[in-house]
Parts: structure tokens; C-alpha cells; sequence
């Protein structure tokens, strides 16, 4: 894969993120090699997180320039859309609200340990407790402290329950 | 030409035969005739006899029968003056008996009436003081009756009563045994339930102190040791 698309892909963290990016692309797309007064490529970008927006910027500052082709510039387009396009989503479910920092955490732990290719899906649900749960590919796995109080208590309910009857004697 | 003579003398002999019919016939006619005749002769002569003797019959009758109408007439009116006589005689006579005998009627009648009445009283005097007594017998039978009734009512319920007592008794304590085990039974479904509550309590509270009581950055590191489990179990591949 191309070294800037992979650098691009190391930057968009989440599922909603890839989203914002290939709509600007789209529009990017669209106008960039068609109308002649066209605005300045920071404009397609704008919307997007600095670091990302930086990076698109000067990627495409040198990719639509005059050394280089239009169909080489079409070409990369397409690629970097098509490469979005198959990233795997990784549905992450935590108890708390992440911030952006958390966020970047979490992505760059899955970017360097597992793939490149990956993105984060994050839902909040506070009833697991604490911990995660992960779906990926099809596959489920529950590593919340929920689960793990659930095998606690079913494990030792009946030393519980004999605590219980103790107490109400 | 045989036949012709047979026929011949047939017939002849029955012409022979018819005409001597015939004469006999007319000999007797003539003599009937003439008897006839005579016979209305006679007739005729009766009959002149006879209208004329009547006459003096019947006026030989008619004499005869004036005289004895007179004579009954006289009768009649003898016996009708004597009738009169009789009559008003025979009416005093039974004017004075038919008052003799109304009065003997009515000293009768009046004696009869008073007979009656007396006997009328007595029968009715007996016949009051049969009923009083029927009555009293009869009253105290029924009483007799009412009171010996009674007492077997009184027995019978006494008895009635006390068989109820003990099947009441009996389905009492049956059924007060049925409820003690239906409470028992209940008790220990409801204990039962709260331990189970207490129980989901507990673990409810367990989440949520935990949950609670923890830190944002150990929840990051709960996370990321999430995925290291993930890793470690080769969910990613």
C-alpha cells in the first residue's frame, strides 16, 4: 500500500471519522478537477481534526500539483477511498464516555498491535461495569466486569446464600 | 196325404168341441141372465118395502123417544132439587166437620210443636255437652301428642347437634391442618424469594460499587486489557 495512504489510515482512528473523510474526498473529488477557480484544498479538509486535515492537506498539496499526473492524482484518490472503504471496524462497547484522547489511545494500541487497517467503532453502555466488549469480523467476546461479578456470584451462590440465611438467623 | 185326413178330423173335432163350449157358454149366459133378472125384481120390491117401513119406524121411535126424554127430564129435575137440598145440607155438614177437624189439627199440630221443641232442646243440651267432651278428649290427646313429639324432636336435634359438632370439629382441624401446610409451604417460597432478591441485590450493588469505584484511568487500562485478552485468544484474526 501506498506509504501516504497508510499514513493517512494511521490517523483516522474511528468508523464516524473514516466517514468524514470520505466525504470530503467525495467533494474533493468532485470539484478539484473540473472547475478552474477552485478554492484552496485546506477547504475540503476544514472539518476535519487538525493532525488529519494536515496530513490530507499536504498530501494532496503534492499530489495535485504539477508534477504530477491527473490520472496519477484520480488513481490516488481512488485508492485512499477504496483503501476507507475495506477497513475493518472493530465495535468496541466501554462503560464511560472516551474523550479525544482516550480515543487516540485505544486506536493507536489496535493501529500498532493489530492492523493499520482498522477502525474503532466505540459505544458507551455503563451496565457492563467496566472492561469491554469486543466484536470484530463476526465474533463476540464479553470481557466486561459485569461477566466477571456474574461468574463470581454463580460460582459461589451458594456460600452467599448460606451468608444470607446466617444473617437472617 | 195321411196327414190331410188327421188334420181334417183334428180339425174338425175341435170345431165340434169349440162349438159345443160355445152353446154351453151361451145356455149359461141366458141363464144367468134371467136369474139376473129376477133377482133384480126382487130387489126392487125390497127396496119399495123397505122405504116405507122406516118411515113408521122411526116414527114409532120418534114418539117413543119424546116420551122417555120427558119423562127423564122430570127425573132430572127431581134429582136436581133433590141434589140442591143435598148439596147445601151435605155443605154445612162439612163446613162444621172441616172446623172441627181444623181445630183438632191445630191442637194437634200445636202439641206436636211443642213436643218437638222439648225434644229438639234435650237432643241439643246432649248433643252440646257429647261435643264439650269430644273436645276435651280431644285436646288433651293432641296435647299429649304435641308433648310427646316434642320430646323426640328435642332427642333427635340434641343428637343432630352433636354429630354436626363433631364433623364441624373434624373438618376444622382437617382443614386447619391443610392451611397450616399451605402457610408453611408459602413462608418458605416467600423466604425462598427474598433470598433471591437479596441475592440479585447483592449482585446489582456489587456492579455498581465496582463500576462506581473505579477510576477513568483504570477503566482505559480495564480496556486495553481487554484487548490484550482479545489478542491473546486470537480474536483479531
Amino acid at each position: 500500500m501506498d506509504k501516504a495512504i497508510d499514513t493517512i489510515l494511521s490517523l483516522v482512528k474511528t468508523k464516524s471519522e473514516a466517514g468524514e473523510v470520505l466525504f470530503c474526498l467525495e467533494n474533493f473529488a468532485g470539484t478539484i478537477f473540473l472547475s478552474k477557480e477552485k478554492p484552496p484544498i485546506a477547504e475540503y479538509f476544514s472539518r476535519l481534526k487538525q493532525e488529519l486535515a494536515d496530513e490530507l492537506i499536504h498530501t494532496f498539496t503534492e499530489k495535485v500539483s504539477a508534477e504530477t499526473s491527473r490520472s496519477e492524482a484520480e488513481s490516488f484518490l481512488k485508492q485512499l477511498q477504496t483503501a476507507l472503504r475495506n477497513c475493518k471496524i472493530l465495535q468496541l462497547t466501554i462503560a464511560f464516555h472516551p474523550d479525544d484522547e482516550t480515543i487516540a489511545l485505544f486506536s493507536s494500541w489496535v493501529k500498532k498491535e493489530i492492523a493499520n487497517n482498522i477502525l474503532l467503532d466505540i459505544q458507551t453502555d455503563k451496565t457492563i461495569g467496566a472492561g469491554a466488549l469486543i466484536i470484530i469480523d463476526g465474533k463476540y467476546k464479553d470481557y466486561s466486569i459485569r461477566k466477571k461479578i456474574a461468574g463470581v456470584f454463580q460460582i459461589q451462590k451458594d456460600e452467599i446464600l448460606g451468608l444470607l440465611s446466617h444473617a437472617k438467623q | 196325404m195321411l196327414i190331410d185326413p188327421i188334420i181334417f178330423i183334428f180339425l174338425t173335432a175341435s170345431t165340434a168341441i169349440l162349438t159345443v163350449i160355445l152353446l154351453a157358454i151361451v145356455i149359461s149366459y141366458a141363464a144367468n141372465l134371467s136369474k139376473f133378472h129376477r133377482v133384480q125384481q126382487i130387489n126392487f120390491q125390497l127396496q119399495a118395502e123397505l122405504s116405507q117401513k122406516p118411515l113408521r119406524l122411526l116414527e114409532d121411535a120418534h114418539g117413543k123417544a119424546l116420551e122417555i126424554i120427558s119423562q127423564a127430564n122430570k127425573q132430572a129435575n127431581e134429582i136436581l132439587s133433590n141434589s140442591e137440598l143435598y148439596k147445601q145440607e151435605s155443605q154445612a155438614s162439612l163446613k162444621e166437620k172441616m172446623d172441627s177437624l181444623e181445630k183438632n189439627q191445630q191442637d194437634a199440630f200445636h202439641k206436636a210443636s211443642q213436643e218437638l221443641q222439648e225434644a229438639y232442646k234435650i237432643i241439643l243440651n246432649q248433643v252440646k255437652e257429647e261435643d264439650i267432651n269430644t273436645l276435651k278428649n280431644i285436646t288433651k290427646d293432641i296435647e299429649s301428642d304435641a308433648v310427646s313429639e316434642f320430646k323426640e324432636f328435642t332427642n333427635a336435634l340434641e343428637k343432630e347437634t352433636i354429630n354436626a359438632e363433631k364433623i364441624a370439629k373434624k373438618e376444622i382441624d382437617e382443614e386447619y391442618l391443610l392451611l397450616k401446610k399451605e402457610l408453611d409451604t408459602y413462608k418458605q417460597e416467600q423466604l425462598q424469594k427474598v433470598d433471591e432478591d437479596i441475592y440479585s441485590v447483592l449482585y446489582r450493588v456489587s456492579e455498581l460499587v465496582l463500576s462506581e469505584g473505579i477510576s477513568f484511568d483504570h477503566h482505559k487500562q480495564l480496556v486495553i486489557e481487554a484487548l490484550d485478552q482479545a489478542k491473546k485468544e486470537q480474536v483479531f484474526k
